[in-house]
């Protein structure tokens, strides 16, 4: 087992490469560390299926909730469904949110993570794409059919798709920052809800009102630039707000 | 003499220093609450379309003002304590926060009071009632997180992280509740639009913010004061203090690592 | 010659009102390694986790080869391997599949064929070739601290922390355990350990003994 590199320098010679082997292993860079731990995360998440799809049902059944405690009057609810989709999206972001953090926390992987010679807000945010990618997308993709189940305009629909899109990631990472404040703290959900729920009011409010916008005839240009900015100022600061409440988590 | 205003950042130098200020802001509270009551509910006139109800806002508006410029304060001290990582910063961040709750909680109900004779409704989606809700909620939750995290310098740092967050996202908060409320301008009615001020009006708010400030200060400052002694028990000083120890012994704490 | 030595200054820390320690000094040397006791509460897992960074000490510094560590830098990280009470790997993949990952962390990225090839060997050497491709959970504790010590085992890391590693393994484990530290500490490693039970190393230790919490 000799290819295992020695850490005592050799006699002979003090140069750099042998700095170099004795300093332990190399550290990773910014783009691999997000592809590792993204790839790391959408493999457990294949292991865990079941409950991937228990999130798209909820979304589901939250959207039926309401013509059921609202009225099914067709002209009510094709004006209530921008926002009624919204709620939905919010509230089945929030019930997969702890598994963002709390399940590496448990069992020690999030501790290796902290101290993995990467990034670590570069390690974060290849977590909460993998996130995005299994929570957030596929209720973007669910999104017509809420549209058709309240007899949306085709147009209306499709900028609410569109919305959900730019917004989601935005979403992922208040809660991505929510739920690493919240990691080890015994309080269950309802507190990350009080986190997360206010700071996303903006972006219920565009996002919701996009497709009324459009519905109305006025464009929802104003709204979807909003919802743009906001996804990229959540991918500059999130990463690092993430990581600094993680390290918080851990002291 | 030269103050060392640095000296002050050690929570037991802080603590006799706070307690010599209470009475004097506290003292000021009560004198221009008092003032400011007397000129909004005596001096300054009916209005002429609200009637006497419109005199709440001598109440509604300073708690409102108050609340959103604490939670700013608030934000100030966390972020002081996240980088310069001192625990009086937090601390002060600690105090002020159920203080700044209560202005919000205290403006809603003064606005509802106002909108029930005015508008003839209890609460209305206006802009301002609106956010200073979410506001009220993003106070509740730094008070949450705290609450949740038992190690103190951890739940310093996480709620000054979330305080910082949410100062941020208050002005965008705010805008875009203000959007929602003009987009939708048919079925919602501005409460807290203040009727045309006479000058004695004015000054009752001006004089009765001040009140809320003094107060707020004050109250800060006693809570802190009880705060740092409970944060501190384990020091010299404060042990000295529930022993009743000569005061000399209180202030020899000067070189204490700040973290 | 300052390779592979850590050196800790004036180490002080205080977890809510309890004082841990105050003023802590300790240097470590290529080839040594230090056993940290103490009783329960006495802050021997908070004193590694000081040194690995994870915690902010109240007063004091660290430092690695002659300089001030950066407490988060990637760079440090590379330096040393951490093992905490919690297993740290992830239920849902087998043995095999977790060293494999944690291999691309440690052994600096290399291709994943090396990495499955690195993971088997450790696998062999602590024992655990029958499991390796059972589902983790279905380990038993002292299995999986066997492939702790796995990780252990294929590691180039200078410096090891170890908080209690012997727990839950029988005595052909100890053994196990003993022999990669010696290992490492012939290659010119140094490690902090941990513990409260004996192992048959060979190597000397340099006791450190914690205080009660003051």
């Amino acid at each position: 087992m000799n290819e295992r590199a020695t850490f005592a320098a050799p006699a002979a010679s003090a140069t750099a490469s042998d700095a170099d082997a004795v300093q332990g292993g190399e550290t990773v860079g910014v783009l691999q560390a997000v592809r590792w731990a993204c790839a790391r995360d959408l493999l457990l998440a294949l292991r865990s299926r079941a409950e991937l799809a228990l999130i798209v049902v909820f979304f589901v059944l939250v959207v039926s909730l309401f013509p059921l405690g609202v009225s099914p009057e067709p002209q009510l609810l094709q004006r209530i469904a921008p926002g009624i989709a919204w709620v939905a999206a919010l509230l089945a972001s929030l019930l997969s949110l702890p598994r963002l953090f709390a399940l590496d926390h448990a069992d020690g992987t999030l501790e290796q993570l902290v101290l993995a010679p990467a990034p670590l807000p570069a390690l974060v945010a290849g977590k909460v794409l993998a996130h995005w990618l299994t929570n957030g997308l596929p209720l973007v993709l669910l999104a017509p059919v809420a549209g058709i189940q309240f007899g949306m305009e085709t147009d209306a629909i499709a900028t609410l798709t569109l919305a959900l899109l730019l917004g989601t990631p935005t979403l992922s990472w208040l809660g991505a920052v929510g739920a690493a404040l919240t990691l080890g703290t015994r309080a269950g959900s309802a507190l990350l809800a009080l986190l997360v729920l206010p700071l996303a009011v903006p972006i219920l409010i565009f996002g919701a009102g996009a497709p009324e916008s459009v519905a109305v005839g006025l464009g929802a240009q104003a709204h979807l630039s909003l919802l743009g900015a906001g996804l990229i100022a959540s991918w500059v600061f999130g990463p690092f707000a993430t990581a600094l409440a993680v390290r918080i988590a851990y002291e | 003499m030269t103050i060392s205003w640095f000296k002050y950042s050690a929570p037991a130098n802080f603590y006799p220093l706070a307690g010599r200020m209470i009475p004097w802001f506290a003292g000021a509270a009560v004198l221009l609450t008092v003032i400011g009551m007397y000129i909004g509910f005596v001096v300054a006139p009916t209005d002429a379309t609200q009637g006497e109800a419109y005199r709440i806002i001598f109440i509604h508006v300073p708690t409102a003002w108050m609340a959103m410029f604490g939670y700013c304060v608030m934000a100030g001290w966390c972020a002081a304590s996240l980088i310069w990582n001192t625990r009086l910063s937090a601390m002060m961040a600690q105090a002020l926060a159920p203080t700044g709750a209560m202005f919000a909680f205290v403006s809603l109900w003064t606005g509802a009071f106002w909108g029930r004779p005015t508008w003839g409704t209890y609460w209305v989606w206006d802009a301002r009632l609106t956010s200073t809700l979410i506001l009220l909620f993003l106070y509740l939750g730094y008070m949450a997180l705290r609450a949740a995290i038992d190690e103190p310098r951890r739940a310093d740092r996480a709620s000054a992280l979330l305080a910082i967050v949410g100062v941020i996202n208050v002005p965008i908060i705010y805008f875009s509740v203000k959007w929602w409320n003009t987009l939708h301008q048919g079925a919602t009615i501005s409460a807290t639009a203040a009727p045309k001020m006479a000058h004695t009006m004015l000054a009752a708010m001006l004089v009765m913010i001040f009140a809320a400030w003094f107060y707020a200060i004050a109250v800060t400052l006693h809570r802190v004061r009880s705060i740092i002694l409970e944060r501190e028990a384990h020091t010299d000083w404060v042990r000295a203090l529930a022993t009743g120890a000569p005061a000399g012994q209180a202030g020899r704490v000067g070189t204490e690592a700040s973290r | 010659m300052t390779a592979t030595t850590l050196q800790a200054s004036g180490l002080a820390c205080t977890l809510g009102t309890r004082r841990l320690f105050t003023s802590l000094d300790f240097t470590l040397a290529s080839g040594q390694w230090l056993m940290l006791t103490g009783a329960n509460g006495a802050g021997k897992s908070t004193l590694l986790r000081i040194v690995s960074g994870l915690l902010a000490p109240s007063a004091g510094e660290i430092r690695w080869r002659g300089e001030v560590r950066d407490p988060h830098a990637p760079r440090w990280h590379s330096a040393f391997v951490y093992q905490g009470h919690s297993t740290g790997w992830k239920e849902q993949l087998s043995a095999r599949e977790n060293l494999s990952m944690q291999a691309w962390l440690d052994l600096g990225q290399a291709p994943l064929a090396e990495r499955d090839a690195a993971a088997d060997r450790a696998i062999e050497r602590v024992g655990l070739v029958r499991q390796r491709n059972l589902p983790f959970a279905r380990l038993s504790a002292g299995q999986r601290r066997r492939l702790g010590l796995a990780r252990l085992a294929f590691s180039k890391r200078p410096l090891w922390l170890l908080d209690e590693p012997t727990t839950a393994l029988d005595t052909a484990g100890q053994k196990l355990f003993a022999g990669l530290l010696d290992e490492h500490l012939g290659r010119g490693g140094c490690a902090i350990v941990a513990t409260h039970l004996d192992f048959p190393t060979a190597s000397p230790a340099r006791p450190l003994r914690l205080g009660e919490p003051a």
